[in-house]
């Protein structure tokens, strides 16, 4: 307890005041012990007082200033040094800095989602949670949508609800104004739309623009676009033979709202007259609802009210249930419900982001801690001197952490530099999102700060920890060297540590490109190559048809409503009898199997062309033989199916080999390939030839453009379409393989200057015995061997851990996933161990080749 | 100027330093005034007058020698410096002077 007074107590008064206590100690001690220590206890508080308590040292400014004048010339003095290593430390800072920049402006970014609504407080979404019984046991599927319906009941039946607002997406429409017509990006709104939120209107009445059927609210864009001008309200334009009035004008959204890039709002009321308005409870999958609380109105009352509704109307469905549930406004993004307007950024993503950026920090931490610990030799004296001069301890540490926040100055003005150099690739190849800006923002600077002076007590503490505690007596001391390499051991394990983190990247890198190889390489059951996937209007495919057929090189041609295979998927309900089942369905055309060359197991293509009345042939694949119980698909061919979505029946007349509607991470389901009867095709695809591709692609245009001059043209090839299908284990693989790769670059840099360092520390060793005949291969397995041994530790720490990993949570998302095999999971021990040889070698071959003589010749 | 004048506790433990000659330690002071007045003084307050006293230059302190009661630690004896015994003599004029201005009967009740 007496240390107790001695950590606040002036020195000067401490001896006294303890001895009065000890007295007082000894008076209560017939008492009892107990009670005797609780009165000193007691009294030693009481005696906190002005008069007792130390000043702290730094208050005295004039030795200050001139200490800390002291210790930067010192600390820029012992970076001028060793120059090697100080720029390895502050190489391997600046781009762990820079990486932590992209990332707090990445989040921040996303966090500053619709922040600028005045009333964005009082603001909930109502999303949807779907919950199906019938193809997967109670899985919830997450809608950012809801039902019409429900917002109805909101608007007219809820308490505390100020205003409702509803949205539905609608696309890019053909607005045509005069002989102009362009494609403009829209939403459907309700009145109360611009109330809730605070977009500015640049004309037009911000509180009936909406109110009328066919009113719509250009966005400045939008408005230039059409009319080159935004002075444009009282206007009227067609949109698909509709006139709309033009009824507002408003500026251009800022990037950071999730209702995404649009240039036309119309009134939500023109759906109705459009017959385009559902209204049923269960048609949850287009209609955005927003409510406006009032001020002192709570959530849970709506809630409760939404739970109420929900359980009502859910016993009409006995496959689904729907349930509706509030989200606050700034919580939508980031977010990966199914319907989502703006982006799709899911929480795990950037978990994993944070993780990385994390460890690469780490890693730059570690070769800061392990340079200086291992550089501490040099600085002994230093402390000692200083020691002798009467510096506590916490002078000495005050002294290293002022050091690394130097070095850390230093590395953020080439962070600063690098941040804005791999910005614009950030963005492009590891976000791969340009709905998400990246705008660097004033109020991300005490985060950012934050971060650097976390980083830099981070990196600097344990330095400054170990090297403030070697004494003047050790320093000088011949056992000296002993004495400032006790933190050996630790060293060891943070190089062991980094070892494992740069191998585990490494083996996580090469796992996901096997993976994403494996995927690509996967055998759909159709054809990829060299066809072409051209997107159309449906009512210009007769005259593309036979405006293609006339271009060179194309050698086949055929259309569909959809391009399966690359995470596109339609749904239908079918039935056979008594039983109804969910399909992927394509409607297709009779030269579809040819073009794409899938092989059938059973039947033939569609025999005949279509004909008026309401059959048509569909080709099925055995999956869904299953799901009716059609055990022989032989039995299958002419049996009669009914499509309850489309009012329409069909026959089976093929039965597919081996067909994949979804690509790798979907789950597979029963398909089935109609054949289509009416204009519902959207694609073209052609099958071309080899020859100069560019060549045939700008004829392509050109041809289209005879046809439809409006729209552009959008080519893609199959496969291509494809790899872009797997882009997220792509994108993955690539963030993946840049950490790994920016890790492994950091800890090699480290470990280099470890060895050096070694080597060094081991010169005079080198020399004796290469004097009594060591051969190099002897002197390089010397200095390798414990360094063997640690690599060895830091694969089995490593690679299990990955395995575990992957094992796990990653490969489980593919549907096929390949065995990782020992390639993989050696990889990154054995890149580490040749990147150590080669380093090791190097240094001790530069050591073997000086003269002994010169090395020992003050011995 | 504040400060000059003596406060009626610091007097107290000002003349008691000044009784306990060579002996006066903080827990001798203390018992000192326990023992003549009846009050029971904490050690903390003693201490912070003291304190304040020696800063006023009225007393000085040096340590003494180590003893086994207080288990190895040495005293800080006080004594009061020629300033202090000025200020005690000052106060004691003043008083002295009060007394003789108050007319007798004013004590006729108690006396």
């Amino acid at each position: 307890m007496d240390r107790l007074l001695a950590i606040y107590c002036k020195e000067s008064l401490l001896e006294d005041l303890q001895g009065d206590l000890h007295e007082y100690y000894h008076r209560n001690l017939p008492y009892g012990r107990f009670k005797a220590n609780v009165i000193y206890l007691f009294d030693v508080l009481k005696f906190f007082r002005l008069y007792t308590i130390k000043k702290p040292s730094y208050l005295n400014q004039s030795i200050m200033l001139t200490l800390l004048i002291n210790y930067t010339k010192t600390s820029f003095r012992n970076l001028k040094r060793s120059v090697l290593f100080s720029s390895i430390n502050i190489f391997g800072l600046s781009i762990a800095m820079s990486i932590g920049f992209l990332m707090i402006t990445y989040i921040g970014n996303l966090l500053s989602f619709d922040n600028f609504h005045d009333k964005g407080d009082h603001i909930y979404k109502v999303q949807t949670n779907y919950v199906d019984y019938v193809y997967s046991e109670g899985s919830v599927m997450q809608l950012a949508s809801s039902s019409y319906f429900l917002a109805d009941k909101l608007q007219t039946e809820a308490t505390g609800i100020e205003k409702v607002a509803v949205v539905r997406y609608s696309g890019a429409a053909d607005v045509r104004y005069e002989e102009k017509q362009v494609p403009l990006e829209g939403l459907y709104a309700s009145n109360d739309f611009l109330d809730l939120f605070s977009f500015e209107l640049l004309s037009g009445d911000r509180a009936s623009c909406l109110k009328e059927p066919y009113s719509l609210v250009l966005t400045e864009k939008g408005a230039k676009k059409l009319f080159k001008d935004t002075d444009v309200v009282g206007k009227t334009v067609t949109v698909k033979d509709q006139s709309y009035l033009i009824t507002g004008v408003m500026k251009d959204p800022p990037k950071n709202t999730h209702f995404g890039d649009f240039e036309r709002l119309e009134s939500f009321s023109s759906l109705r007259p459009k017959g385009k308005l559902s209204e049923e409870w269960k048609t949850v999958w287009s209609y955005h609802t927003y409510i406006l609380l009032h001020k002192e109105a709570n959530p849970s009352t709506v809630t409760e009210y939404l739970n109420n509704l929900a359980e009502v109307e859910n016993t009409d469905l006995s496959k689904y249930e729907i349930q509706p549930y509030l989200q606050p406004l700034d919580q939508i993004t980031p977010g990966a419900e199914n319907n989502r307007l703006g982006p799709y950024v899911e929480w795990s993503d950037l978990n994993k982001l944070i993780a990385l950026t994390l460890i690469i920090v780490a890693c730059a931490i570690f070769n800061f801690t392990n340079l200086s610990l291992a550089q501490s030799l040099r600085r002994a004296k230093e402390v000692g001197v200083r020691k002798i001069n009467g510096a506590s301890q916490g002078h000495v540490f005050a002294q290293f952490i002022l050091e690394a926040f130097l070095t850390t100055a230093i590395a953020v003005l080439f962070a600063a530099a690098l941040y804005f150099a791999i910005k614009p690739e950030f963005i492009t190849h590891i976000i791969g999102e340009e709905q998400i800006p990246m705008s660097v923002q004033v109020n991300f600077l005490p985060y950012i700060l934050l971060f650097v002076l976390a980083l830099s007590i981070l990196a600097g503490i344990l330095p400054s920890y170990f090297l403030s505690r070697i004494t003047s007596k050790s320093a000088f001391s011949s056992v000296q060297k002993v004495q400032s390499l006790r933190g050996i051991s630790f060293r060891k394990i943070l190089i062991v540590l980094q070892f494992s983190v740069s191998m585990g990247l490494i083996v996580a890198a090469s796992i996901m490109y096997r993976q994403y190889q494996f995927a690509i390489d996967y055998d759909l059951g159709f054809r990829s190559e060299n066809i072409l996937n051209i997107r159309a209007e449906t009512e210009q495919i007769p005259l593309l048809k036979s405006a293609f057929r006339g271009v060179s090189n194309v050698q086949k041609l055929s259309t569909s409503t959809m391009i399966p295979g690359i995470q596109m998927m339609y749904l239908t309900e079918i039935a056979y009898e008594q039983d109804t089942i969910q399909a992927f369905y394509n409607k297709i055309d009779e030269a579809y199997l040819d073009v794409h060359e899938i092989e059938l197991s059973m039947g033939s293509n569609f025999p005949r062309k279509p004909t008026a009345d309401s059959t048509a042939y569909a080709i099925v694949d055995q999956l869904l033989l299953d799901e009716f119980g059609i055990d022989d698909p032989y039995e299958a061919l002419g049996k009669q199916l009914y499509d309850n979505e489309e009012d329409f029946k069909y026959e089976i007349c093929g039965v597919l080999k081996n067909y994949q509607y979804t690509e790798l991470q979907s789950s597979t389901g029963p398909t089935i390939l109609i054949q289509s009867v009416a204009e519902d095709q959207e694609y073209v695809n052609l099958q071309i030839g080899e020859g100069d591709v560019l060549e045939m692609l700008s004829q392509l245009e050109e041809t289209w453009k005879t046809v439809d001059p409006l729209h552009p043209f959008i080519a893609n090839f199959y496969d291509a379409q494809i790899q872009e299908a797997y882009s997220e284990y792509k994108s993955m693989f690539r963030i993946f393989m840049f950490l790994a790769a920016v890790a492994v670059c950091i800890s090699s840099l480290g470990f280099l200057a470890i060895v050096i360092l070694t080597t060094e520390s081991k010169v005079k060793e080198l020399s004796i015995r290469k004097v009594l005949g060591a051969t190099n291969k002897n002197l390089v397995y010397l200095l390798s061997r414990n360094f063997l041994i640690m690599l060895v530790i830091a694969g089995s720490v490593a690679i299990p851990i990955v395995y575990y990993l992957f094992d796990e949570y990653v490969l489980p998302n593919f549907r096929d996933q390949i065995v990782m095999g020992p390639l993989e999971l050696l990889s990154g021990f054995l890149i580490m161990t040749t990147i150590t040889f080669l380093l090791l070698r190097w240094q001790a071959l530069k050591a073997a080749r000086t003269n002994p003589a010169e090395m020992l010749r003050d011995e | 100027m504040k400060g000059t004048n003596l406060g009626e506790f610091e007097e107290v433990v000002l003349l008691t330093i000044a009784s306990l000659l060579d002996q006066a330690y903080s827990v001798h002071i203390v018992d000192t005034i326990a023992e003549v007045t009846g009050r029971k003084t904490k050690l903390g307050v003693v201490h912070a007058v003291l304190n304040r006293l020696e800063k006023k230059g009225l007393i000085s302190s040096e340590l003494g020698e180590p003893t086994q009661e207080r288990g190895g630690r040495r005293k800080r004896f006080f004594s009061i410096s020629h300033a202090g015994k000025v200020a005690l003599m000052k106060a004691k004029t003043q008083r002295d002077q009060l007394w003789a201005n108050i007319p007798e009967l004013v004590f006729k009740e108690i006396l």
